[in-house]
């Protein structure tokens, strides 16, 4: 299938390898993606702390971009912090006709116009949801049997909107990995917040939630995510060593892809044990 | 931090006032059960509980809602508004509180709100967030050469990975400038 | 069966229905009786025990009276009835015409049922297929998918289906393509069109070319089963079976919320241990999976730490139900103190709750007891739960925050949930479909003033159809709505059923006794005008007593604070006087009774100075003159010759008479308060400050019950405060807001307008300093932790209702009064407005604390029994009942005086033993007692008691 891409901010700077391999693993399964022209930041967490009104702004501007492609098709979204921007800005945009003609009246000068027609999703909900599992088994030839991933989802893609996955339990990356015949490590963490940005300016906070949540994968070989902050604080907090990685870098393995492109020089843990493993 | 002093910055800012308003009013149906206390991965970290700080905003206590850094612990996971019994949009009810501290410029925020400016500064100028600008930005925002040192490990850490990408700063009005204008504009109206 | 006789359908066969079908069979009218699953009983056949007997009592609403043509066995195994046609697996069709005719249509499910309706459902989306199969097959529809058009028309040529659900955008083949196609190889097939987004235009588009109607994703299961619904119901139509009623009652009670709907935070069905309060009722059984051992589902060793859960899916605006379930306080109690006591394994009994609702006069004495017992009742709701570990052997950790923020953890091997009730699928067609009014959650709404009444006429409602209810209440609204029914029945010139007397010898129909056909109902207030109105209505005298000079009682001081409650005061008061067959006694008490119950000669007397008499006075009027007086006014006395006795004598606000209140510093009771607000006399033009503090005096020693009342009218007095200045600071000091049902929007609505509420606990009570000036309250916020004050000008003590009934009335017809005061029932759950002799009947507030609806209720409850009694008038013996052998009895009398039911006489006329079959409750005593033989229970014979006697004593136990 068709999608648009908004990669994000993160994915041209220290996530760089999650939009390689996001890029890498949809080619390889045989959809098309789009990058929207020109587009711009979503605000992060920064633009809802500091001002409302542009927290609506910046992701209305790359909704009408979206729309002005006429395409017609979903935008995906792998980040998960622009996902919820994008789709909160959307929901706003559709309950709130005025919020949406205010809005408007910022993008004209641009020749710009949002609807908030177009479908805003996020790329586990495209994975998970759109036939890739199914895919994912025929290329995968069970390479990753007797491996043991720990799937961690975070927050936003499943929170406040219970779009594509039970927000208390998530499963929808299970029958992902089930696919290239790894298992699934059975635990509570995998929606359980990893700090986000707050890990950022209180470290401190980052290092203990990163720590309870790690200890729990110690049964696991990997684990695997789909946001770059998660990955980043994932990363960054490590009790002990623990091989992080990208859901379409662990795909794009289990596929036979080589990992350089998939960016596997470029995670912050140390993931050769994952590496070596496909190489067998 | 004293009720009054609260007041009285509050008191030439109508829009701020309106604001803490909204959040009281969102807050009102708060039956203080405790299930965003118990929720919140960061509540051991918080000086005080959020329903303590929910109670003392319903209480009209600001000062001790603004002497707290519960709001700004929160990390937008959303699982407090996902299990309130009562359907409140409390971690938005949160980001209101983070933008009226910011507003009001307040010390005990300095840093935090030094980063987001940094950061909205940095959109304004490249329309994508440059994340070694950003950094720079910061640090020369908060004038404490404590606060890069902490970073120091990480950066190279990045630098190694190739993920940093030193840019030369651009002048001018920036990339979104007109936008965040006519954004300003049509807020005052 | 002919037109002449009154015959009734009853919608669902659950408590209410059992109850409204039973009133109006042994009343003589014909029932017939639908019910959707295969059994009648509805929820409480998996209830063993209820509260306050910790025992089953189901039972005890068999009839009193023509027992015989019931069965006299236990209700939770089945109900029969000669006069109740009960229909069970079956499904409402259509519901047409008017009072007095009725016509309905229904089908046997096992004959052509929901089997017969097979259900394709089409979409490229595995989880809208899945969960379209699950929601439907669970209502009994069989269910095929296909995940492409291609794949549904292969479907549809080799299979017959009644419906398909089809999704519009699919890859390949469209679903209005599809549905061109389909109504070829099927031109009578129902198509529904799905759409995921707001292509409603295409949908439209569709239902041109031929689709039934369309959903818009996401789905509400409800919506998709009333759909289909209406699709089964068109197609088995024709082969329906039709019949006539003349009224119909809706008792089809609420549904559960599935714990495991949502977002399920508490794990239900994940994790092992985590079970609803239905299932543990089972485990609790003997008769469950456990047996005698309360034992673990699933690793199956002794539990010995439970924990119960409040308000799953219940005061949750999340889910939905901003209300409150009503039962499961008391639930969770019970279990408790069952477990806690049945099982001396049990060490941890923990209730963790958010308002404890022991509303009603026996609830919070039961909570105490449970207290006692060792049950732990915390104020906290847990956010979510994680299974056990290995590191707690299996038992689940349990995280909750207590008021200062401080986190307590302790283990578990059982988490009891709470589940919500709410309207059922059935319930939200059945509205629409008869166009009646409802509230904003899809419960019937009752007419104002007329508690079973829906906005249909000859359509009444009773049970958790009009909002969730208890057993209490809906047994009382069942009974009320069976009155409704009968009013239809006698209105469309219907007559009773002549049941032939019992098949026995001449001998014994000659023991029946017969009633005097008239009704005392003592207290004029809205229960007692309500009551006589609605006996007086079906033709039978009443006389009318009232101790003050005015009709009204306390709706005459309530009545501006209840919308429209004036016009129905007044209404009310000119219809019993106008009524032919009421005689009303103003200014007039009873002094004394004479006679054998059910033929009663009462002599009434006037009473002195009734204008300015005083509560005290008045107890000792209602417990007689003094002797000297006695005399010399009963020959003043009108004697009343009457079957049944109704009393109604209301109650009064309790504890004005304590110390504390001085007006000066503005502390006042609710009623005090309430006249003030009603007579404009506050002066709000500047905010106040106004403290409502809820329970005093009350829920405590002394007092030990809930009056139901107060916490609804702080409620309302708050929210008119902050109407008449949302300045004003209004603060509610309470220990567990009583806001049962849907009275539960209301506390929300508060809130919502600013109203403050802080819990106290008894001990801990906000303080209060009055001097002239006014009364500072000082007390300490459990959340903040910080000492509050507040100098108000008004300070509002809720202080509950006691009842004004006395020992001496009640028992000089037989009855009593319970440790609280009001009437003491013959079983407050199952028989609440009557005494163990069925001829003696309470209502309204005398009988307990409740509100304007509830004493409505009660009232035609009592009205609705006493009708039966009356119309009946003659009574006999049946096979439970003691009879007597003349031949052997010597008139000893031991008989008379061994008889706790006071069932036994000697009928002057005949100087003949004789046995009240009202009164008989079957228990044997006088069998046992009697020297010769003469008194003898059928069915009880001599040898088969002895035999099963020796029996039981030989078993080892």
């Amino acid at each position: 299938m068709d999608y648009l891409y908004y990669p994000g901010c993160s994915l041209e700077g220290t996530a760089s390898e999650y939009d390689l391999s996001c890029r890498e693993l949809f080619k390889t399964l045989g959809d098309h993606l789009t990058d929207i022209p020109d587009w711009t930041c979503c605000g992060a967490t920064a633009a809802q702390c500091v001002d409302a009104f542009l927290s609506v702004v910046l992701p209305a501007r790359n909704l009408a971009l979206a729309e002005k492609t006429d395409t017609g098709l979903d935008v995906l979204v792998p980040c998960s912090a622009c996902y919820l921007n994008l789709k909160k800005a959307r929901q706003d945009l559709l309950e709130n006709s005025a919020l949406q003609a205010r809005v408007n009246q910022v993008l004209k000068p641009d020749e710009l116009a949002v609807n908030a027609a177009v479908r805003v999703r996020h790329l586990l909900d495209v994975l998970s949801r759109d036939g890739a599992v199914g895919r994912v088994a025929e290329l995968a030839e069970n390479r990753m049997k007797g491996f043991v991933v720990a799937p961690y989802y975070g927050c936003q893609c499943l929170r406040p909107f219970a779009e594509f996955d039970d927000p208390e339990q998530p499963r929808s990356m299970d029958a992902l990995i089930r696919a290239t015949g790894a298992e699934v490590l059975a635990w509570d963490m995998g929606g359980v917040c990893c700090g986000a940005s707050t890990a950022t300016t209180k470290p401190e906070v980052g290092k203990k939630l990163v720590g309870r949540i790690l200890d729990q994968a110690k049964d696991a070989h990997a684990v695997v995510t789909v946001c770059p902050m998660c990955q980043m604080n994932l990363e960054r907090f490590q009790p002990r060593p623990v091989p992080v990685l990208y859901l379409p870098q662990f795909l794009g393995l289990a596929l036979g892809l080589s990992g350089k492109s998939l960016g596997c020089n470029m995670n912050l843990s140390d993931i050769k044990s994952v590496l070596s493993r496909v190489a067998s | 931090m004293h009720l009054t002093d609260i007041r009285e910055k509050l008191a030439d800012r109508p829009d701020l006032t309106r604001h803490l308003a909204q959040v009281k009013e969102q807050m009102a149906t708060c039956i203080q059960c405790g299930t965003c206390s118990g929720s919140c991965p960061n509540a051991g970290f918080m000086d005080m509980t959020p329903r303590r700080m929910w109670r003392a905003v319903l209480a009209d206590r600001l000062d001790l809602v603004f002497s707290s850094q519960t709001f700004m612990l929160c990390a937008s996971c959303y699982v407090c508004t996902l299990r309130c019994p009562r359907g409140l949009p409390l971690t938005d009810a949160m980001a209101a509180l983070k933008q009226v501290a910011f507003a009001l410029d307040l010390d005990r925020f300095k840093r935090s709100t030094r980063f987001y400016r940094a950061f909205m500064d940095n959109i304004r100028q490249y329309g994508r967030v440059r994340e070694t600008e950003l950094m720079a930005r910061y640090f020369l925002a908060v004038k404490d050469p404590r606060v890069p040192m902490s970073y120091t490990g990480m950066g190279i850490k990045l630098m190694a990975k190739h993920k940093l990408h030193p840019h030369f700063p651009t002048l001018g009005p920036g990339r979104l400038g007109p936008l965040f204008e006519r954004a300003t504009q049509q807020q005052e109206q | 069966m002919t037109d002449q006789i009154g015959r009734t359908l009853v919608i669902g066969g659950g408590i209410s229905g059992i109850r409204a079908s039973l009133d109006l069979a042994q009343s003589g009218f014909q029932v017939l009786l639908l019910e959707q699953s295969d059994r009648v009983g509805g929820l409480l056949s998996q209830l063993d025990t209820q509260f306050p007997t910790s025992t089953c009592g189901m039972c005890r609403m068999l009839p009193m009276m023509d027992r015989d043509h019931g069965d006299p066995q236990c209700l939770r195994r089945g109900l029969a009835h000669d006069n109740i046609e009960i229909c069970v697996s079956t499904d409402l069709i259509s519901l047409t015409g008017e009072p007095g005719n009725f016509t309905v249509s229904f089908i046997d499910q096992t004959d052509g049922g929901r089997q017969e309706c097979p259900v394709l459902v089409v979409d490229d989306e595995k989880i809208v297929r899945d969960s379209m199969k699950e929601w439907l097959m669970e209502e009994g529809y069989p269910v095929q998918t296909a995940a492409s058009a291609a794949k549904a028309l292969e479907l549809l040529e080799t299979g017959d289906f009644k419906a398909m659900l089809t999704d519009i955008k699919m890859p390949g083949m469209d679903g209005v393509t599809l549905l061109t196609r389909a109504r070829e190889i099927q031109p009578d097939l129902a198509v529904v069109m799905m759409t995921a987004y707001a292509a409603v235009d295409t949908a439209v588009e569709a239902m041109k070319q031929g689709a039934l109607d369309y959903l818009v994703k996401p789905f509400d299961p409800d919506a998709v089963l009333l759909m289909v619904d209406r699709i089964y119901k068109d197609a088995v139509a024709k082969n329906a079976r039709t019949d006539t009623v003349d009224a119909v009652i809706l008792a089809t009670g609420a549904t559960f919320f599935h714990p495991d709907q949502g977002i399920n935070a508490y794990g239900y069905g994940r994790i092992p241990g985590v079970v609803t309060n239905l299932e543990f009722e089972r485990m609790l059984s003997h008769a469950g999976p456990g047996g005698m051992d309360l034992t673990h589902p699933v690793t199956g060793r002794p539990v010995t730490r439970i924990a119960w859960f409040q308000c799953v899916g219940s005061r949750d605006i999340q889910t939905g139900t901003p209300f409150c379930s009503s039962t499961c306080c008391m639930i969770a109690v019970k279990q408790s103190l069952l477990a806690k006591t049945m099982y001396p394994q049990v060490t941890e009994a923990c209730v963790f709750y958010m308002d404890l609702r022991t509303w009603g006069k026996a609830s919070d004495a039961y909570a105490r007891q449970a207290e006692t017992a060792g049950v732990r009742f915390v104020r906290a709701r847990v956010h979510s739960l994680a299974p056990g570990s290995k590191e707690t052997d299996g038992a689940i950790p349990v995280v909750w925050m207590d008021p200062s923020g401080e986190r307590n953890q302790s283990l578990f091997d059982l988490v009891v949930l709470a589940p919500g009730q709410h309207p059922d699928a059935f319930l939200t067609g059945f509205v629409k479909d008869q166009e009646l009014a409802a509230d904003d959650w899809g419960f019937v709404r009752p007419e104002p003033f007329l508690p079973a009444h829906t906005s249909r006429p000859g359509i009444f409602a009773c049970g958790s159809a009009t909002g969730p209810k208890d057993i209490h209440d809906s047994v009382t609204g069942a009974t009320a709505a069976a009155l409704s029914a009968m009013q239809v029945m006698a209105g469309a010139g219907r007559h009773l059923v002549q049941n032939s007397e019992p098949a026995e010898s001449p001998d014994q129909q000659a023991a029946g006794i017969s009633l005097f056909p008239g009704a005392l109902v003592i207290g004029g207030g809205i229960a007692g005008m309500t009551a006589a109105l609605a006996i007086a209505d079906q033709g039978f005298e009443v006389d009318l007593v009232e101790k003050t000079d005015q009709l009204g009682g306390n709706l005459v001081w309530l009545q501006n604070g209840i919308q429209g409650a004036d016009d129905f005061l007044e209404q009310q008061m000119a219809a019993v006087q106008a009524h032919d067959r009421i005689r009303v006694h103003t200014r007039t008490c009873v002094a004394e009774t004479t006679g054998r119950p059910g033929r009663w000669v009462t002599r009434l007397t006037p009473v002195a100075d009734a204008g300015k008499i005083t509560d005290a006075q008045i107890l000792e009027q209602e417990s007689g003159p003094s002797p000297e007086d006695r005399s010399a006014r009963q020959s003043a006395g009108v004697p009343v010759r009457h079957g049944v006795v109704v009393l109604a004598v209301g109650g009064a606000e309790a504890g004005s008479d304590t110390d504390g209140l001085d007006q000066k510093s503005g502390i006042y009771t609710q009623q005090q308060f309430q006249l003030l607000l009603d007579g404009n006399d506050i002066d709000s033009g500047s905010p106040l400050q106004v403290a409502l503090f809820q329970c005093h005096g009350s829920r405590e020693p002394g007092r030990e019950y809930c009056s139901r009342v107060c916490c609804p009218r702080s409620l309302d007095q708050a929210l008119r405060l902050k109407t008449l200045n949302p300045d004003t600071r209004v603060v509610i000091f309470y220990r567990d807001m009583m806001t049962p049902g849907l009275t539960e929007a209301d506390y929300t609505e508060a809130r919502k307008k600013g109203v403050v509420f802080v819990p106290y606990e008894p001990g801990n009570a906000p303080n209060l300093a009055a001097d002239d000036t006014g009364c500072q309250v000082t007390w300490t916020d459990p959340i903040l932790g910080r000492a509050m004050e507040m100098d108000a000008d008004y300070v509002v003590l809720a202080k509950g209702i006691r009842s004004s009934l006395s020992k001496d009335l009640a028992r000089m017809f037989g009855a009593d009064v319970d440790g609280s005061g009001f009437f003491d029932q013959a079983d407050i759950k199952w028989r609440p407005v009557e005494a163990m002799d069925p001829r003696v009947l309470a209502c309204g507030i005398c009988l307990e604390p409740g509100s304007l609806a509830l004493t409505l209720a009660s009232a035609r409850a009592a009205a609705a029994k006493a009708v039966s009694l009356l119309g009946r008038q003659t009574f006999f013996p049946g096979q439970d009942t003691a009879r007597v052998r003349s031949a052997f009895c010597s008139l000893c009398q031991i008989c008379i005086d061994a008889c706790p039911f006071n069932a036994r006489f000697i009928d002057p006329e005949t100087r003949t033993l004789k046995v009240d079959p009202l009164a008989c409750q079957g228990c044997g005593i006088c069998a046992a007692a009697c020297p010769s033989g003469a008194a003898v229970v059928a069915g009880r014979s001599l040898a088969p008691m002895m035999k099963t006697i020796h029996a039981a004593l030989n078993t080892p136990l």
